[in-house]
């Protein structure tokens, strides 16, 4: 499948961010041609950054993972949104407690990188949703109880469902929207497709937007991110997403173009001539 | 006729407080509307919300039990509707004859034995897959329903979310399962907030309303706001639309259930919607008074008659 959308707009692209889950992995195995595409595209002199909804993992573990798989990933160019929620909770929340709603992994991470994590719902001055897929009605019940007191509404993402081996799980987004409802509060989303993220990433390639590329499986996570933040956008179908709900996606959601996977990249953004 | 004797009540209340009520509590009718004179003199039957507007789990709100003796003196026929989906409606006519209103289980609408009686009629015999309290999976099997546990949720033909205050992810991720499986999806209501004696928890409808963000699904909603509630409740006063208030403290399930229905509104904010929300309700469903708590309804009923 060639692309849709036009090359010229592709020109001057000096960045790429990379979704990594159906980008350019599947579970632990590369998707075919992409750790090629990746040296290649380094190659030519572009900065990549591998952009993770991962809260669980330090980005030292996240880089050691890719080079296992047989990317040649720096933990510099590792965006994760557990890095940068913890970036924003120690920005904004500095000596206050933050209620996790989340695995024992992402209460790990979070207090290891300094942040003060609540026991009491009470006391917390925010409340943060991580993919916790084992919560119960006693946590729903903390978190709206939190809110309800003054506490802020965090969330990781605002995903609907996440694939699994047994199938399609409801994801934190499911959550999010339970508290949201309760609590008649809009959550404000860390990872992607927020601003937060997008402006990490864009701070690490040390590029303006335009010179960016986002390229994901996903329409609501990873083409709005790159639109959100002035980026061009790409489109993968090696995901999640299939070539018929890539044809119905609304205009303003488009990205600038849809590829089948990430082989014709260099060709799309005519590195021969750069 | 019962005007006078509201009247009567009025004028006792301004002997005894000095002041009248009216004016004590003017500042209260924030958005106080006239009933049409036309219909006013018609009023035959109130329609109460019961948790938040006259109880808070086991403890009346001040002033309720009064107020509804009042307004049963004045004529008025009572019927009392709730969401609570866990007790059965002799249980909560019970709770309501210890607190001091007179109730007849007959009296009390749940929506959870609403919606058995629905789904019985449509899945007898067919797998359902629901969360809810055991009482009322007990309801729903004695009706012949087939309920169905967590891990044979796939088979299910319908799927029913009601209140269960042990619910987990795990029963989440049947029910969003089985509605991917093609399983209808039914809700007892979009509530928020359930306030209870101590504190309020979030409400039954959080749950459903995440359950639709995971399956981009609808539920079709059994309980309040239906219109199929609202039926039986009026056929329960037997009384018309026109002739009947419905009060409640919630926008989301009472004020729009009675709105949809044609009914007079009353909010109370005593239980899930605060002064500082008032201004965030869509003119479509604002109620045609607001009342701090529902000790008020007697004097705005005979204000509002003129």
């Amino acid at each position: 499948m060639g692309w849709q959308g036009t090359a010229v707009e592709m020109r001057g692209i000096r960045g790429i961010v990379f979704d990594l889950d159906g980008t350019l992995i599947r579970g632990d195995r590369p998707l075919a041609s992409a750790i090629e595409i990746v040296a290649r595209l380094r190659q030519a002199g572009l900065r990549i950054v591998f952009c993770t909804q991962d809260t669980e993992s330090e980005d030292t573990s996240i880089a050691a993972r890719l080079n296992q798989i047989g990317f040649d990933a720096d933990p510099e160019e590792i965006i994760s949104c557990g890095a940068v929620v913890v970036g924003y909770l120690l920005a904004n929340y500095s000596g206050m407690s933050v209620r996790l709603i989340g695995t024992e992994l992402q209460r790990q991470l979070l207090s290891e990188n300094g942040v003060t994590l609540a026991n009491c719902a009470e006391v917390a001055h925010a409340v943060l949703i991580g993919l916790y897929p084992g919560f119960s009605a006693n946590d729903l019940e903390t978190a709206c109880r939190a809110i309800w007191n003054g506490a802020a509404l965090l969330a990781i993402a605002h995903d609907r469902t996440f694939p699994t081996n047994e199938g399609l799980l409801p994801a934190t987004g499911a959550l999010v929207r339970t508290i949201e409802h309760a609590t008649r509060r809009r959550a404000r989303i860390l990872g992607k497709p927020s601003v937060h993220m997008a402006r990490s990433a864009l701070k690490r390639l040390a590029l303006p937007p335009e010179a960016t590329l986002v390229i994901g499986d996903n329409v609501d996570v990873d083409v709005r991110m790159g639109k959100l933040a002035g980026c061009r956008t790409a489109l993968v179908l090696s995901g999640c997403t299939s070539a018929s709900d890539a044809a119905r996606i609304p205009s303003r959601a488009r990205p600038d173009v849809i590829l089948a996977d990430v082989t014709r990249l260099p060709e799309l953004l005519r590195l021969e001539l750069v | 006729m019962y005007v006078r004797e509201v009247r009567a009540q009025l004028c006792s209340a301004r002997t005894r407080n000095g002041a009248m009520p009216d004016a004590a509590h003017a500042a209260t009718f924030q958005r106080g509307r006239r009933l049409k004179r036309r219909t006013a003199p018609d009023l035959k039957g109130i329609l109460f919300d019961l948790d938040g507007t006259l109880v808070r789990g086991e403890y009346a709100l001040p002033g309720a039990v009064k107020a509804v003796s009042r307004l049963r003196a004045c004529g008025l026929r009572i019927a009392y509707c709730t969401q609570d989906s866990i007790k059965t409606p002799k249980l909560i006519a019970e709770r309501l004859n210890r607190l001091g209103f007179k109730a007849a289980p007959a009296d009390v609408i749940t929506t959870g034995w609403l919606a058995a009686r629905y789904l019985a009629e449509r899945y007898r015999n067919e797998p359902v897959y629901m969360i809810g309290a055991p009482e009322l999976r007990r309801a729903f099997a004695a009706r012949g329903v087939n309920v169905v546990e967590c891990g044979e949720a796939m088979k299910a033909r319908a799927v029913f979310i009601a209140r269960d205050p042990a619910f987990t992810a795990e029963h989440i991720n049947a029910a969003c399962k089985a509605i991917w499986s093609g399983a209808e999806f039914f809700g007892v209501g979009y509530d928020r907030v359930l306030p209870l004696a101590e504190w309020d928890v979030p409400g039954i409808g959080a749950v459903i309303k995440g359950i639709e963000h995971a399956t981009r699904r609808r539920a079709t909603i059994l309980g309040k706001p239906s219109k199929a509630l609202a039926v039986m409740a009026l056929r329960r006063l037997n009384s018309r639309p026109y002739e009947t208030v419905v009060v409640g403290d919630q926008t989301d399930t009472d004020i729009r259930m009675g709105k949809s229905a044609g009914c007079h509104t009353v909010l109370v904010l005593t239980g899930g919607t605060s002064a500082a929300q008032l201004g965030a309700i869509p003119p479509r469903w604002r109620a045609d008074a607001v009342l701090t708590d529902v000790s008020l309804l007697p004097d705005w009923i005979a204000a509002a008659k003129g």
